[in-house]
């Protein structure tokens, strides 16, 4: 059983980025837990990764023109970014705030509002919906640019409110009306974006957003009880301020963080799981003036956080990133990436390119037959592959424990060096089992390198190992 | 007494633009080089992505932008086939060379592989260098330029040195190493070699270009961090011209710099693309895009250089600039101002 | 084993990239085609004629065949209004029967929800490639993708045998449902099982299978013949898909050289795959739907076509009524609509004539509405 202090920086880390090595989580527990929190929640702290090297090797990711390329890149950066927070928190923006490329056809359009969430997405909510609001990828994607005074398209105004914001109710009742998103439609009249370079014969050029006052409705708009001649950024300002959007993001944070809930379109008439910790952090979102880093500071120092180990099943993007980071593979750029890169969309998550609107299911629902066989061969081979030097590192730390160890040891040491798992009885059973028939485990042959590389890979097997 | 009006004695004039995106045939895919060949051809090396393997080629044009053919391939790392470095085929292409026959080499910093090429395209051979810091190893060798005696100097760029091979691949000097005093290297990427035989590297991360005599010795340096003018920021390459004149491509100042004999800044470009002849032809097969160009806002970007990563120059003073992001090269002609006549 | 009838199976070959139709079956006396592919063109002495009209591509000899013997059907036109030209868009279009909104579930996983509602065999439908293609999906339906049928399954990463098997063993005890351990993990527990099944199952395809007929070493030929396999090893499985490799059919550029190679593979495989199934007197109960995303523009950009509508769909089997359904778009410049050819035929009533009378469904809520049924099957 793994240190205590070991255990809660792994699920930290796991929570709050992609996951570490054991070195890395005893390095960090040695700093302590609130200074690791701190240190997460200041990404500028960190150094940034090295962009030229990354398109000295990959020049597909200079041009950002497809999409595999740019999920490679962003794979790539998650894998080794000092600044694991800045990376998930983009991530849960993307998951919620959602744009597709079937429908932009632009990646580096949609690489663009990823950088603002990077840049802005632990800052204040109130900003990131104004930043979000002119984000041209956002624009084109949700149709605003499609509404006009005379004739209104309601598609960003219905989803600010219903998919980016408040919900659409809580408690059991609705957070808003349908007049109420007519009238945020006619608020953002006139937000708009450029008219676009066609992709032939050199390619596509970045679209920037305009207001065009001559297309907005500029009359008096009655907006969840409020009236007046509202612009685009009063509607978000008075958005901002309902206890709904508190709740909303509330749950979001708690659902991405913490623990799995229900599906987005039960939170209308289900509670929240754990209503106090939610209580929390909505009381922070209004105290701080909007600002996801205090909650996120207020989340990840709570008991509800600390006590929500493997309360959640991890997303493709997690599973994959926190194997390579774990096995230390790409960490500098490599072919093969591509390939690698992939794998999320095999499990069923393919990045920048949701299925839909409402982004993807979460939780149990990224399990399937097909996705659970990818997701538990893709993880095997890696921690099979006793070359890895995050694995070679895991042989190493075990075989310093002596000229032989116990089955239990084996079990055990394998579980902490991927990140304190846990497993039950039975399954805990079952690999002492094969384990044990084995004879004695005798360290420092060669044989060790592939019991251990064995373990490892039954360990990643089990359903245990679905949870982050 | 008269007044004069100081001009520079170079000039740069735009002349045309080569190229459009295509993973086949008249068109390039991230063409990150470029040589030229005999008469008016070109061998454009297209570096391509590993998700675009078939796109990994080069791509043998004039320079009047006739499509002659493509040869060499890239390697699939999808599908359910291994891994396939055989014979020809390319995973990280960076830099391309012609020797005197007119035989093409083709420098692969993945592989650590030299492949050779007739002028046709034709499979001649390979040298599977061995990866490591000895004499003759390397590691992810860029930049490959001939010397008049069909000698190839080799940047080996995470070695953070110069090495010289025997056309045939046998180990004959080397020079450099990791730092940033006078004559060590930072991660070099592109080289070229003047009349005299002197070498020049673009010294990537030191934000600089070396001159060096054939032998290695120190000569000069220029360039420092920055963007202002006669300031680097990643040179990815150089090219010297048969007066020495020295051009270079500044990656992520998205622009080209000219440089006098001495190194002193001369002029710099930021690009004036126009619409290439086989881009034109598909503007033609996609008419709407052509309505879509005039009511598009800032067409005046489709003119601006997008991190050059390779720059060449004939004995013509045509100056060719590769555009990998834009798919395209953009040609300038070096003036003299020089009076040349009939009329006023 | 004896069966009295055998269930209808339906296989789709979706050929990525966007096909040109107009150099597939080709107006080779129409001198509009002539006029419009100054560089993209398949001279006419070359055409595999179907009538003084239009022809097979030469590449397409083996699928000329099956016309000839009357089991392919030519389905011509075939698009949907206002036609996107984006893969990505109009493919999902084609999956999931959704022009104007983004829709998330797939013909076929609604079909196999029909067809197996009760979830009995996990192997109702089967992709060969990886990752699942849209059409496929439909939420709490499980269906196998499959990369690789020779080494397909559960920690097939593990080399030694006897590992595998030890590795498997314990897989298949830790993934039993117990009692009490709540309704996620009893999830978990159940689809793991259903995923080792599945894949015991499947393992059994290729050991069974034995034929005269060699396929191409092609991407496609083998996927269509792992489909032989694991129709003729009587798994019970109806629906069954494959993708040609990602966008190989994006013909911007050297089309011709490119075109002749794609065709030559898809109709070989195609070809391959009937007579296979023929071989093993299994062609009766199996129908073969091809389809592209979008045709191309109908004039050509100097070594290529780009992304353009109006396609052409086939359609193979036994107990398909081979001919020409449709009409060939006209080429005249009035009658295109953004310089591409007018479909006529929307794809869903290719996909209702299929449901509706070769898979016995009620194909209204799997297609989203009713479409006109052609009668080739």
């Amino acid at each position: 059983m793994a240190d205590k202090e070991i255990a809660l920086m792994a699920h930290l880390m796991r929570r709050a980025g992609f996951g570490a090595t054991f070195e890395e989580l005893e390095a960090r527990a040695a700093k302590g837990y609130e200074a690791t929190v701190d240190e997460l929640l200041d990404p500028e702290g960190q150094p940034e990764l090295e962009r030229d090297l990354m398109m000295r090797y990959q020049p597909q990711w200079v041009s950002q023109a497809g999409l595999e390329g740019q999920q490679e890149e962003w794979t790539y950066r998650m894998i080794n970014t000092k600044r694991p927070l800045e990376e998930k928190i983009a991530l849960f923006w993307h998951q919620i705030f959602v744009t597709g490329h079937a429908k932009c056809e632009y990646p580096k359009q949609q690489q663009i509002e990823f950088d603002m969430f990077r840049r802005d997405g632990l800052g204040k909510f109130d900003n990131l919906l104004q930043g979000l609001a002119k984000d041209p990828a956002m624009v084109f994607y949700l149709d605003n640019c499609m509404s006009h005074k005379d004739a209104i398209n309601e598609n960003w105004g219905r989803e600010l409110l219903e998919l980016f914001s408040m919900g659409v109710g809580m408690d059991g009742q609705v957070n808003y009306t349908e007049e109420d998103v007519k009238e945020c439609a006619r608020a953002f009249t006139g937000w708009t974006v450029t008219n676009s370079i066609p992709r032939y014969p050199y390619g596509k050029y970045e679209a920037k957003f305009i207001y065009d006052s001559g297309d907005h409705d500029n009359e008096e708009k009655t907006f969840l009880g409020e009236t007046g001649n509202w612009n685009g950024e009063d509607i978000i300002n008075i958005v901002a301020r309902q206890p709904g959007t508190a709740r909303f993001i509330s749950r979001h944070l708690y659902n991405f963080f913490v623990a799995d809930e229900p599906q987005v379109p039960a939170w209308q008439n289900t509670p929240p799981g754990d209503p106090e910790a939610i209580k929390a952090l909505e009381d922070e979102y209004f105290r701080s003036g909007y600002d996801i880093r205090s909650m996120l500071r207020v989340l990840f120092n709570s008991d509800a956080f600390k006590n929500a180990r493997f309360a959640k099943v991890k997303s493709p993007t997690e599973t994959v990133v926190g194997t390579m980071r774990l096995v230390g593979d790409f960490d500098l750029p490599k072919p093969g990436m591509n390939a690698m890169a992939l794998n999320i969309r095999y499990m069923g998550q393919d990045l920048m390119n949701p299925p839909t609107v409402e982004g993807w299911h979460t939780g149990r629902e990224w399990i399937d037959s097909g996705t659970l066989v990818e997701r538990i061969n893709f993880t095997a081979d890696a921690v099979g592959n006793t070359s890895h030097p995050g694995i070679q590192s895991i042989i190493q730390r075990l075989a310093s424990r002596g000229p032989t160890i116990s089955p239990e040891q084996l079990v055990d040491g394998c579980l902490d060096m991927l990140g304190a798992y846990e497993l039950t009885e039975v399954t805990r059973n079952e690999l002492l089992a094969m384990s044990q028939g084995e004879g004695d485990i005798r360290t420092g042959t060669q044989e060790f390198e592939s019991r251990v590389g064995q373990m490892l890979q039954s360990i990643v097997a089990t359903t245990e190992y679905l949870f982050a | 007494m008269t007044t004069s009006t100081q001009i520079s004695h170079i000039q740069l004039q735009y002349s045309h633009t080569i190229g459009r995106g295509e993973q086949f045939g008249p068109g390039f895919t991230y063409p990150i080089q470029m040589a030229r060949g005999e008469s008016d051809l070109m061998y454009v090396l297209c570096r391509s992505s590993e998700y675009r393997p078939e796109g990994t080629r080069i791509a043998v044009c004039t320079v009047n932008e006739e499509y002659v053919n493509v040869f060499a391939r890239g390697v699939s790392q999808q599908g359910p086939h291994e891994y396939n470095f055989e014979d020809g085929s390319l995973v990280w292409p960076t830099c391309i060379a012609i020797d005197s026959q007119q035989n093409v080499y083709v420098s692969d910093e993945w592989l650590n592989r030299i492949s050779i090429f007739n002028k046709d395209g034709e499979f001649l051979g390979k040298w599977d260098i061995s990866e490591g810091d000895g004499d003759g190893e390397i590691n992810r060798p860029s930049g490959i330029a001939f010397d008049k005696d069909d000698n190839l100097y080799l940047v080996d760029s995470l070695n953070h040195r110069i090495q010289k091979f025997t056309k045939d691949g046998r180990f004959l000097a080397k020079w450099g190493s990791q730092g940033s005093g006078d004559g060590e290297l930072n991660m070099p990427w592109g080289i070229d070699i003047d009349r005299q035989g002197n070498v020049y590297i673009a010294d990537w991360r030191n934000d600089r270009i070396q001159k060096f005599t054939a032998d290695g010795e120190f000569l000069m340096k220029f360039g420092s961090s920055g963007s202002g003018e006669g300031e680097l920021n990643r040179p990815t390459d150089v090219a010297v011209d048969k007066d020495g004149i020295i051009y270079v491509a500044d990656w992520l100042n998205d622009r080209i710099q000219v440089f006098d004999t001495d190194g002193s800044f001369v002029t710099l470009r930021t690009g004036d693309a126009t619409v290439s002849k086989w881009g034109k032809d598909k503007l033609d097969a996609n008419p709407e895009m052509w309505g879509e160009r005039d009511r598009a806002e800032g067409l005046e970007r489709e003119k601006l250089l997008w991190a050059p990563s390779g720059i060449a120059v004939d004995d013509e003073n045509n100056i060719f600039v590769c555009e990998g992001p834009r798919n395209r090269i953009q040609v300038y002609r070096k003036q003299s101002p020089t009076f040349a006549g009939p009329r006023l | 084993m004896t069966s009295t009838k055998k269930d209808p199976v339906l296989v789709v070959l979706q050929l990525s990239g966007g096909n040109d139709g107009l150099n597939t079956i080709i107006p080779y006396t129409d001198p509009l085609y002539n006029d419009n592919r100054p560089s993209v063109r398949v001279p006419d002495d070359q055409v595999l004629q179907i009538n003084d009209k239009i022809g097979f591509n030469p590449a397409m000899g083996p699928m000329k065949r099956l016309y000839d013997e009357g089991k392919l059907a030519i389905i011509q036109g075939v698009g949907y209004p206002s036609p996107s030209r984006s893969h990505f868009r109009s493919m999902d279009i084609w999956h999931t029967c959704e022009p104007d909104k983004v829709g998330d579930e797939g013909w076929l996983g609604r079909a196999i929800v029909e067809l197996d509602p009760s979830k009995e065999n996990v192997l109702t439908g089967v992709n060969f490639g990886r990752g699942l293609p849209r059409a496929l999906v439909a939420p709490g339906v499980p269906v196998a993708s499959v990369g690789n049928l020779e080494s397909y399954g559960v920690l097939t990463g593990i080399e030694i045998e006897e590992q595998r098997a030890k590795a498997l063993d314990v897989f298949s005890r830790v993934y039993s449902p117990m009692i009490g351990q709540g309704p996620v993990l009893d999830y978990f527990a159940h689809t793991g099982l259903d995923a080792l099944k599945g894949a015991d199952i499947l393992s059994t395809a290729p050991e069974s299978y034995s034929s005269t007929v060699e396929y191409g070493s092609d991407t496609v030929a083998q996927y269509m013949r792992n489909i032989a396999q694991v129709h003729l090893a009587n798994l019970g499985t109806r629906i069954m898909y494959t993708t040609a490799p990602y966008n190989s059919f994006d013909t911007h550029a050297g089309e011709l050289a490119n075109h002749t190679k794609l065709w030559t593979e898809t109709s070989n495989a195609v070809a391959d795959f009937y007579d296979d199934l023929k071989e093993h007197n299994a062609s009766d109960n199996v129908v073969l739907l091809v389809f592209t995303e979008f045709g191309r523009r109908v004039h050509d950009n100097g070594s290529g076509t780009d992304h353009g509508s109006g396609g052409v769909a086939f359609v193979v089997g036994d107990a398909v009524q081979g001919g020409l359904y449709g009409e060939y778009p006209s080429l005249e410049e009035n009658k295109l609509l953004e310089g591409d050819l007018h479909f006529n035929n929307d794809f869903r009533s290719i996909y209702a004539a299929l449901l509706d009378k070769w898979m016995g469904l009620d194909s209204k809520p799997i297609v989203n509405g009713s479409f006109e049924q052609m009668a080739f099957v």
